[in-house]
């Protein structure tokens, strides 16, 4: 088939072309790409390091989410002095001399008044120092601080031994309680 | 170099200009500039003006978009073709008038300009087809045979490729006289 080859058209087709870019464009060109690689670079290294400062600021966030509740700050019975102007109920009034512990705990167990904590006291009392009963001593201060006032649960010098292990345990349990509440 | 050999050297060069080497790129760089030059050159019809913007243009494109290059579908060579394509029909839609500046040969008087502009319009609106005969053609210079082996065709159907292709161009070339 006989082509139509005179349009000027087609010589620019077969014109003869340049065999090497110009060193000035060459050279040009080539710093603002290598530019580019390197811009390109650097977004891809930010990414990762937005990534990795993610992934530990969630590590940090979730480990704070996680951390056990604080107690609340528990007032030490052992080291208090509580100064009141009238006294605690459980210390008054005076035991009597001859009534035996059990006695004195069924008065407690019947007494639904101010005296109720005192009288467990008393008893408590009895048993530990009279009776030499110190599982019935041990129930009966329990019974008085459950009966008695924050007033009651805290330490005094003249408090017996057992009584203030009783009462510090007493006040452990309760602020764990309200810890866990 | 065998081409399954340029395609490993292809995919190692990707990989290290993807992880930031400088002189990978540099490799790739000085392999493709005269080359992909030449192409643009031919298809601006000599106007360098245009090839020079359309030649920046590309290798712009094609360091911001190394990425998507796949080795596997072809050499870089002919991606960055593509690419300057591309550029230069939206360096077309821009332009309303192409300034040509000096060439190799003989500065074009007024007409050979406005031809040089007709012929870059014309080849820009080709089809991908078309152009490619036509480049392989004129500007790889290869013979109809060396054609047909490079495609797995017959010699005869690339004449009658080659035939359409010349048709379609100057159809649309003497429209934008």
């Amino acid at each position: 088939m006989q082509d139509n080859r005179d349009f000027t058209g087609e010589a620019f087709l077969a014109a003869p072309l340049p065999t090497s870019m110009p060193q000035p464009l060459r050279q040009a060109v080539l710093e603002q790409t290598l530019t580019a690689l390197r811009r390109r670079s650097w977004r891809k290294r930010g990414v990762w390091m937005a990534a990795l400062a993610a992934c530990y600021l969630a590590g940090m966030l979730t480990t704070w989410q996680l951390r056990p509740a604080r107690p609340p700050a528990p007032s030490d019975p052992n080291t208090q002095v509580v100064q009141h102007t009238e006294p605690p109920r459980s210390l008054a009034p005076e035991p009597e001399e001859n009534v035996p512990a059990l006695v004195l705990e069924n008065r407690a167990f019947d007494t639904f008044d101010g005296r109720r904590a005192a009288l467990y006291r008393q008893a408590g009392d009895r048993y530990l120092n009279v009776e030499r009963d110190l599982p019935s001593a041990l129930r009966c201060y329990r019974q008085m601080l459950a009966a008695g006032s924050e007033a009651d649960w805290v330490v005094r010098a003249e408090d017996s031994w057992l009584l203030m292990v009783v009462k510090d345990s007493f006040v452990k349990e309760k602020n764990h309680a309200r810890g866990d509440g | 170099m065998k081409s399954s050999d340029s395609a490993w050297r292809e995919r190692g060069l990707h990989r290290a200009v993807l992880a930031g080497d400088e002189a990978a790129w540099r490799a790739w760089y000085d392999e493709s500039c005269d080359g992909l030059y030449a192409y643009v050159v031919w298809r601006c019809a000599g106007l360098r003006d245009l090839a020079d913007e359309v030649v920046q243009e590309t290798w712009l494109t094609a360091v911001r978009r190394v990425a998507a290059f796949d080795p596997g579908r072809g050499p870089f060579a002919v991606w960055l073709r593509g690419i300057a394509g591309n550029v230069l029909r939206n360096q077309l839609r821009k332009r309303c008038r192409l300034e040509p500046l000096d060439r190799d040969v003989a500065a074009p008087e007024d007409d050979r300009r406005g031809d040089a502009e007709n012929v870059v319009r014309a080849l820009a609106e080709l089809s991908e087809r078309y152009e490619a005969v036509l480049r392989a053609k004129y500007f790889d210079q290869l013979s109809v045979h060396a054609i047909a082996a490079a495609w797995g065709e017959t010699p005869k159907a690339i004449e009658s490729l080659l035939t359409r292709a010349r048709q379609a161009f100057r159809e649309t070339y003497q429209r934008l006289e």
